[in-house]
């Protein structure tokens, strides 16, 4: 119970420490972390922006440099070169066409017009939409190209998008068409040129703001491609979430190359993970001129350094977190420690004290309440041992009068009858013979039987002093009972013997002869207390499973309750000739067991000894 | 051959006359030394007569090496190791008299037994398809191949100076054949024959391979090929020192090595004509050498139906009309009026876009899943503009083809495995003997036509090679070749004429009517 109390307390103060300096660390560290991750996160949605801004900026300034360099490629030579010989043949367009590439080395006109402006794609075309060159595929003369034609009626001078094909491939374009008239006749000629959409040039512009991954989605073939080198291609080809990004800017966005301002609109972000990177996505739709769909182009930014980076702080702050806790952990059990040290101290010394060591001392090394308590507690044990000294030496004074007096006592009884004895003899000298021998003979007896009494009382305080220390073995109670009471066979003529001993009860840690003088010296008394007949009553009980009883009833004279008061006081006897160590010698080897005696006793009704001892006594030493 | 000659001696002389009149305009000038540069697009992977392959190859062969006969300017024969040949009455027997002190670049005289050793080592080979020929044609070579006869008993040796060639079926047009480059003659000790693919190590010929030709190869290094005159050469000595030929050099990089004053004598893109023409101090020549443009349809992956709506899908005249500027002719056959008699006869094959389509209609689609592979050899210039240009008229089809531009060893040998969809490539006239032409042509596309055509062709080549009557034989052959047209699987294009360019300080080359550029009466003006 003590230690309970003296832990709770420390447990207390312990907790008490914690709480203040543990929840701020949890605390700082969560709202630390909490808030860098979303001004990081807020960053990184700005970089996105800016990645974003600068694609559409890209693919604008793109759509205006092919305006231009259209208009430039309208006055170039070569298509002045074209027009004079469509208007001079007539050859405007079908089959005729054949006939002026045939005359002419015009099919390479488009690729010189295109190296010299440095357009990726350019396209020479009679009105009716024949192509006379092409410079990004120059085996397409002759073909027409309906699409270029309907865009230089309709969008003359307004870059659109539009789907180009080679040999090889297919891809999307930035381009502008205008109509190009001339002086020596009616025919004119479309010209038509732009750019790649997704030229290395174009994707590094896009790139150079923010290291992105670059995709395009395809929306005729519902396909992939990568325009910036990724190994997770295929990864983001299988993430609706991506195809979903996509249909959200294609339902929510116009033609970015016609609207005259950024629409300064929510973007659309799409977290993506792959293997082991993560990406945050945003798109911008492709729409023809004539608004289909043709695709969107996606862009990804790797959220690797910013986890990475989230991750290291994190871990930072949770690790400064969790040593600061440990220090503040270890610090409080210090405190803890240190302040609990002196009361357990106290504590301690106050338990040795109830225990009758008087000998504590608790060393001061502090002036504060602790220090006065302690120095308190010393004063108070130095005057407990000294009052209990003089107690000790009043008690001891006491006990040798009381013992003086008691042996003066039971020694003058026996005297007396010998002093008359002898003074008998002595008057009897006179006497005759026969007289005297018989005198002599009778106060003889008597001289001797006193000195007989004399061995006795002799030896039985001599027996007291000498009381052997107890041998603890495990005993049988049952069975020294019945080895006891064996001994009063012959004795019991006149007394109703009954023993009521406990089958269950289980063997004792005792001293087999201690024990068996204890139920001796009881039945010995009961049956004194008897001396024309009654009871007696032997009883073995387990009590609980730590302790067995032993019930000696008779139903003598009984006691009275002075008797009962002074019953186990050395000396004291209510018997003409006890020496009154009898149940002294009871109690004391009682209490060798640490066991408990108790007496219930009424005049005339008889007398009950119980008996309480434990199974092993030494756990209770 | 009554019209391909004269038509043959037209163009010769019309081309080489203005060489001539220059030559004898400045024949008071003409000096021994100096030297000329060549360049050729093609590799030269062996310089063995019986391995050549590739006109450039042919070329080395045709300046360090002699045959029996040569073609004169005039596209006559001309006398060369052969002062003489005399057929008997069925051109089973030719006997053939040769010159006298006639020496190989060794210096040791050139006998009847080396002209019979080098006939034997072609036929051994069986590298070359005229070795394949005359092992069919001349009598023992059968046996001499199988290893029965220690020499071939058709080949017999009179003397020092008279040898005798005879065949078990008449071979009216021998001559034809033993002026081919293949059938050079070589140094009697000159060894093993030396297979093409173990001499594509781009080193000097060996030296066990000696020729008597106006040049010898003095070395081969890095794309470069060095020619001395041979002092001794039996019709005098040539008038430049030294030839040098720089090979596999693109026709782009020739012209820019002209204009440089690098180069004296080059081939010319056909799209750099114009370019040419500027040029004041060049000439441009016409060679004589007639290639056919082809396209092949890997008959494993196109079906018969398919391959003839490619043929009808083809704008040939409109590739012929701006590609190509008119140069050449539209290819109604494999081989060009000049050498087959019967090519007017032939349908012309126009685009016929509906019949093509239509026919494509029959067949389930997509005929096939993936673009089409279309290859082609790395140096040939006309090949990608065409190339590309079928590819969009196949788009019309519903069929996509991708270009690939492979070389020359890559090409052949996916070639020879069966493993392309289509290709293009270019024909050239091997010979002047249209049966001699067919036999070239099958033996080097034999793998890409279906078999029971093949087989067809061949049968009606071998009804061809007995029968004196010209007309009967030339009906055989129309009927051969056209098994082969109605194959689909090679679709004649276009016969050109290629264009070379030449300095204006360098006179006297003329072309053989096989359009082989003979240098040793060259001279630097």
């Amino acid at each position: 119970m003590k230690s309970k109390l003296r832990w709770s307390l420390q447990y207390k103060l312990l907790l008490a420490f914690i709480l203040v300096t543990v929840l701020p660390l949890i605390l700082v560290s969560y709202i630390t972390t909490t808030r860098i991750t979303k001004q990081f996160q807020e960053s990184n949605k700005a970089r996105i922006r800016n990645v974003l801004a600068q694609a559409i900026r890209q693919y604008k300034q793109y759509g205006a440099l092919a305006r231009s360099k259209i208009d430039k490629a309208a006055r170039a030579r070569e298509i002045n070169d074209i027009g004079i010989k469509i208007n001079v043949s007539g050859q405007v367009g079908g089959q005729s066409i054949y006939e002026l590439l045939a005359a002419e080395h015009i099919t390479e006109s488009a690729k010189q017009v295109a190296e010299s402006l440095e357009l990726d794609v350019f396209s020479i075309l009679s009105e009716d939409g024949t192509i006379i060159s092409s410079a990004h595929w120059p085996a397409k003369f002759g073909y027409k190209n309906s699409d270029l034609a309907r865009m230089a009626t309709a969008h003359e001078n307004t870059p659109f998008l539009i789907r180009e094909e080679t040999s090889d491939e297919q891809f999307l374009t930035i381009q502008s068409t205008r109509f190009v008239k001339f002086d020596y006749g009616p025919n004119k000629l479309i010209v038509a040129g732009g750019y790649r959409l997704f030229s290395p040039d174009f994707v590094a512009r896009v790139q150079s703001s923010g290291d992105a991954v670059v995709l395009f989605f395809d929306a005729s073939k519902q396909s992939w491609h990568a325009l910036t080198e990724t190994d997770d291609i295929e990864t983001f080809s299988k993430q609706v979430a991506l195809r979903n990004l996509v249909d959200q800017v294609t339902n929510k966005r116009g033609n970015l190359l016609l609207d005259s301002e950024e629409k300064k609109t929510d973007i659309n972000l799409q977290e993506i993970s792959s293997k082991n990177h993560n990406y945050v996505f945003t798109a911008i739709p492709l729409v023809s001129a004539m608004n289909t769909p043709l695709g969107a182009l996606v862009i990804g930014l790797s959220q690797d350094d910013v986890y990475t980076f989230l991750s290291q702080m994190k871990l930072f702050s949770y690790g400064a977190a969790i040593i600061g806790i440990l220090s503040a952990v270890a610090l409080s059990a210090l405190l803890a420690l240190r302040v609990t040290g002196p009361v357990q101290k106290l504590s301690k010394a106050v338990g040795s004290m109830a225990m009758g060591d008087l000998d504590q001392k608790i060393d001061i090394r502090s002036h504060d309440e602790i220090g006065m308590l302690s120095a308190a507690f010393n004063k108070m044990a130095l005057d407990l041992k000294s009052h209990r000294e003089k107690l000790l030496q009043a008690e001891r004074v006491a006990a040798w009068r009381e013992m003086a007096r008691r042996l003066a006592h039971e020694l003058k009884n026996p005297l007396f009858p010998i002093q008359v004895s002898i003074e008998t003899m002595v008057k009897a000298e006179h006497r005759n013979a026969d007289a005297f021998q018989k005198i002599f003979s009778e106060c003889t007896r008597t001289v001797l039987e006193e000195i007989n009494s004399l061995k006795k009382i002799i030896n039985e305080f001599s027996e007291f002093a000498r009381m052997p220390r107890p041998v603890f073995a495990p005993v049988s109670l049952n069975e020294v009972v019945e080895q006891s009471l064996s001994l009063f066979t012959n004795q019991m003529d006149q007394v109703t013997l009954s023993v009521y001993l406990d089958d269950g009860l289980p063997p004792i840690m005792a001293d087999k002869d201690h024990i068996g003088r204890v139920i001796k010296n009881l039945v010995g008394n009961a049956l004194e207390a008897m001396p024309s007949g009654g009871r007696l009553d032997v009883t073995t009980h387990k009590q609980g499973d730590e302790w067995v009883l032993l019930k000696i009833s008779d139903t003598g004279v009984g006691m009275s309750e002075e008797a009962k008061r002074r019953l186990f006081t050395p000396y004291y006897t209510t018997k003409p000739r006890g020496t009154g160590l009898g149940l002294a010698i009871v109690q004391s080897i009682v209490a060798d067991h640490h066991g408990k005696i108790s007496v219930q006793s009424s005049v005339g009704q008889g007398t009950t000894f119980e008996i309480e001892l434990p199974r092993d006594q030494a756990k209770y030493a | 051959m009554d019209v391909i000659r004269p038509t043959l001696i037209w163009f010769s002389v019309m081309a080489c006359l203005f060489i001539v009149a220059a030559r004898l305009q400045a024949a008071k000038s003409i000096t021994y030394g100096g030297s000329i540069r060549l360049a050729s697009k093609y590799d030269v992977r062996s310089v063995d007569p019986i391995a050549v392959e590739n006109p450039t190859e042919m070329q080395v062969v045709m300046m360090s090496f002699d045959r029996l006969v040569a073609y004169r300017r005039d596209g006559e024969w001309y006398p060369n190791i052969a002062s003489d040949w005399r057929p008997n009455g069925n051109f089973t027997t030719w006997d053939f008299q040769l010159q006298k002190g006639i020496r190989f670049h060794d210096g040791t005289p050139l006998r009847a037994k080396d002209v019979k050793s080098s006939f034997e080592r072609l036929i051994k080979s069986g590298h070359s398809w005229v070795g394949r020929y005359l092992a069919r044609v001349v009598t023992g070579a059968k046996e001499f191949v199988q290893g029965e006869q220690a020499e071939i008993s058709g080949l017999v040796v009179s003397n020092a100076q008279k040898i005798s060639i005879q065949t078990h079926v008449p071979q009216p047009n021998l001559l034809e054949l033993l002026a081919l480059p293949q059938c050079s003659i070589v140094k009697a000790t000159g060894g093993e024959p030396v297979s093409h693919a173990a001499s594509t190590g781009r080193k000097a010929p060996s030296r066990s391979l000696v020729g008597s030709g106006p040049f010898l190869i003095s070395s081969n290094d890095r794309g470069k090929l060095t020619f001395n005159a041979f002092d001794f050469y039996f019709e005098g000595r040539p008038f430049l020192n030294k030839v040098e030929l720089d090979y596999r050099v693109t026709p782009k990089q020739q012209l820019i090595g002209f204009k440089l004053g690098k180069l004296d004598f080059i081939e010319l893109a056909l799209s750099e004509k114009t370019s040419a023409e500027r040029e004041s101090s060049a000439t441009w020549f016409a060679s004589p050498r007639i290639f056919t443009i082809l396209m092949g349809i890997n008959p494993n992956v196109l079906k018969s139906t398919v391959r003839e709506a490619i043929d009808k899908t083809l704008e040939k005249d409109i590739i012929l009309k701006v590609l190509l500027k008119g140069e050449g002719k539209l290819a109604s056959g494999y081989f060009p009026p000049e050498i087959a008699e019967f090519a007017p006869l032939r349908e012309k094959r126009v685009r016929r876009i509906d019949w093509a389509q239509k026919l494509m209609a029959r067949e389930p689609q997509p005929v096939v899943e993936r673009p089409l592979s279309f290859m082609l050899r790395s140096g040939d210039d006309y090949a990608v503009a065409i190339a590309q240009r079928i590819a969009v008229n196949l788009r019309d089809l519903g069929l996509k083809a991708q270009v690939e531009l492979l070389a020359d060893d890559v090409f052949a040998s996916r070639f020879q495995k069966g493993k392309y969809d289509l290709f293009l490539d270019s024909f050239f006239l091997n010979s002047l003997d249209t049966e001699l032409e067919l036999s070239s042509f099958l033996a080097r596309y034999s793998h890409a036509i279906t078999a029971q055509r093949l087989a067809k062709a061949n049968g009606l080549l071998r009804n061809a090679e007995p029968l004196l009557n010209t007309d009967e034989r030339l009906k055989e052959l129309y009927l051969a070749e056209k098994e082969l047209l109605e194959d689909y699987t090679l679709l004649p294009l276009f016969h050109i004429n290629p264009i070379s360019l030449a300095n204006d300080t360098l006179a006297g080359f003329w072309y053989d009517p096989l359009g082989h550029v003979h240098f040793e009466d060259a001279w630097r003006k």
